[in-house]
């Protein structure tokens, strides 16, 4: 596997730093050279591991599903802990041997089964706690486990969880979340952008070294649930948000996650790519607008029923929405192909095109406003000069502009030629 | 699992009135989904009286023996508020809707997991045993119908 040299790299670094070979800097400094690969994560034969072992996990989570009355509950817990840490021993091995995809599977297994023991100890207990407790419990239980090792295929098992608790907490009314965002749908919407916008910035936060394929799939999960929220947002123009106001709990909670991901936009500036000043900041400012725009929803609505006035703001924050959800994507495909990662570009690109599609829905009816909207949008797509023209596919990485070291296979497109560090 | 064995050590049992339904936890397996006697709990018993929108909030009732099972004698939204006679506990749990002239409270409790395929309960008069720690939390310990114990 073409990241094995990556991989082993990062387990000989640690050596050599434990053994006084060489400083902590040092050891930064050669992993940022040779960075993980990220790409590796979506190649069949992980992605094999990481099903396998998730469905292994699945298969014992039936097993103690069924319910073993007359086995102790001693017996029963003490059995599954000592699976989970075969589990965990194997993969371990395995990737001494130098089999990362299978160490992957294996180690997500343990990971999973964690879930599992949880599961069983509500069994045995007869505890009906809520299930988002429970997902909240594994994810700290197991999260460390991700980073210590670290393990890309324990980091997607985390991303999974930490959305699956969000998810759950939303649906269930007895939680501070779904307290606060059920109800109105642009409730969950701004919520659920509000926390992607913040899981994206924690993925930058992971950096380049080591924790860059974990970081990776918290970007993209991110991404996934900010577009997602925002697109619901670019619906109601016509009628605006007017006969709807947030209720009294939600504004605490969505102030809550909209510090939150602040915090995190202004902080991921600290784990960025070596680029120009501008570059940096144009990023983390059309971020930071995203954040503005979502607090800004936000405090409109929950002001209206105190100033009618502010029924007529309420109408324009949808036509906010479209030029951020029009924004927001290109940039992220304009600087993933300068930083060299294909996540940005795809998902940008996904952003755009549904948005697209989504208007020219909405606006059916009034074509030449569609029109005009595409034109528009196009002629700037087109103005932009695409990048001297030099977009180009599977340039390799060593620049420091790079998030990831990328084959033409895995980041892809790299874009604007990044000057050699001579030249910079 | 330390705190809860020792929960479960310090607990004393209570016998309540249980109906039966049955459904499945993904993992967790096959559950009884049970309604207690106390599960309405009359809103003429709490102090002060009960109004307005209390959902998803704790309330603390008062439960004495009676013939054959616990039932509830008073209930209140304040721990302060509750005073306990000669014999009678308190067990907490949480609004789930209702209004006069009934409040429907959950108590962590209404899930009894069996051995695959016995979810549902053969018909009699159903009971369950439950331990009650010092500070009102219960955890179910038996069900009983017609008092042999199910599964």
């Amino acid at each position: 596997m073409a990241d094995r040299f990556a991989s082993r790299l990062a387990r000989e670094t640690q050596r050599w730093v434990r053994d006084g070979i060489i400083s902590a800097a040092q050891a930064e400094l050669l992993l940022a050279r040779y960075p993980v690969s990220t790409g590796w994560l979506g190649r069949p034969i992980v992605l094999f591991a990481l099903i396998g072992g998730a469905m292994i996990a699945a298969a014992i989570a039936l097993v103690v599903a069924h319910n073993w009355y007359e086995i102790h509950r001693w017996a029963k817990l003490g059995g599954l802990l000592l699976i989970i840490a075969l589990a965990y021993a194997g993969g371990l091995a395995l990737r001494e041997r130098e089999r990362p995809a299978m160490a992957e599977g294996v180690l997500l297994l343990g990971g999973a089964l964690v879930m599992v023991a949880i599961a069983l100890i509500g069994q045995i207990y007869q505890l009906s706690g809520r299930p988002a407790d429970a997902v909240l419990l594994w994810w700290v239980v197991f999260v460390p486990a991700a980073y210590v090792l670290p393990s890309a295929g324990l980091g997607m098992l985390s991303v999974a969880a930490f959305v699956t608790w969000y998810f759950l907490s939303v649906s269930d009314r007895t939680t501070l979340l779904g307290a606060a965002l059920q109800g109105p749908l642009f409730a969950l919407a701004i919520g659920t952008a509000t926390f992607g916008m913040t899981l994206f910035a924690a993925g930058i936060l992971h950096g380049r070294g080591r924790y860059r394929p974990i970081g990776r799939l918290f970007e993209l999960a991110g991404l996934l649930l900010l577009f997602g929220g925002l697109l619901p947002l670019g619906f109601d123009w016509r009628s605006g948000y007017g006969s709807h106001t947030l209720p009294p709990s939600s504004t605490p909670v969505l102030a809550a996650l909209l510090t939150a991901a602040l915090v995190a936009v202004a902080m991921s500036w600290l784990t960025l790519p070596g680029d120009t000043w501008a570059a940096r900041v144009g990023f983390i400012a059309t971020w930071l607008i995203v954040v503005l725009y979502l607090a800004g929803s936000v405090a409109v609505l929950t002001l209206v029923p105190l100033h009618p006035m502010l029924a007529e703001v309420v109408r324009s924050l949808a036509f906010a929405n479209w030029l951020v959800l029009f924004g927001a994507p290109l940039v992220l495909i304009l600087v993933g192909a300068r930083w060299g990662s294909a996540t940005w570009i795809n998902v940008g690109v996904l952003a755009l095109g549904v948005h697209a599609i989504s208007r020219f829905i909405d606006l059916f009816g009034t074509m030449l406003q569609t029109s005009a909207l595409f034109f528009i949008a196009g002629a700037f797509l087109l103005a932009r000069r695409a990048p001297r023209g030099d977009l180009r596919c599977g340039a390799t990485s060593s620049s420091p502009r790079s998030f990831s070291s990328s084959s033409s296979s895995s980041a892809g497109w790299r874009a604007w030629s990044a000057p050699s560090p001579a030249r910079r | 699992m330390a705190s809860l064995e020792r929960a479960l050590a310090s607990a004393s049992l209570i016998r309540l009135d249980v109906a039966p339904v049955d459904p499945r936890d993904l993992l967790r397996g096959d559950y009884v989904r049970l309604r207690y006697g106390i599960s309405s709990v009359p809103a003429d018993l709490f102090t002060p009286p009960f109004s307005g929108e209390h959902w998803g909030e704790t309330v603390y009732v008062v439960l004495a023996a009676r013939d054959r099972a616990w039932t509830a004698v008073a209930a209140s939204l304040t721990r302060g508020r509750v005073a306990l006679g000669p014999g009678q506990r308190v067990i907490i749990g949480k609004i789930a809707s209702g209004s006069a002239p009934t409040v429907t409270v959950t108590y962590g409790i209404e899930r009894l997991y069996v051995p695959e395929g016995k979810g549902t309960l053969p018909r009699g008069v159903i009971q369950a045993d439950v331990a009650l720690t010092a500070d009102g939390r219960p955890f179910l310990k038996r069900v009983f119908v017609d008092g042999r114990p199910y599964p």
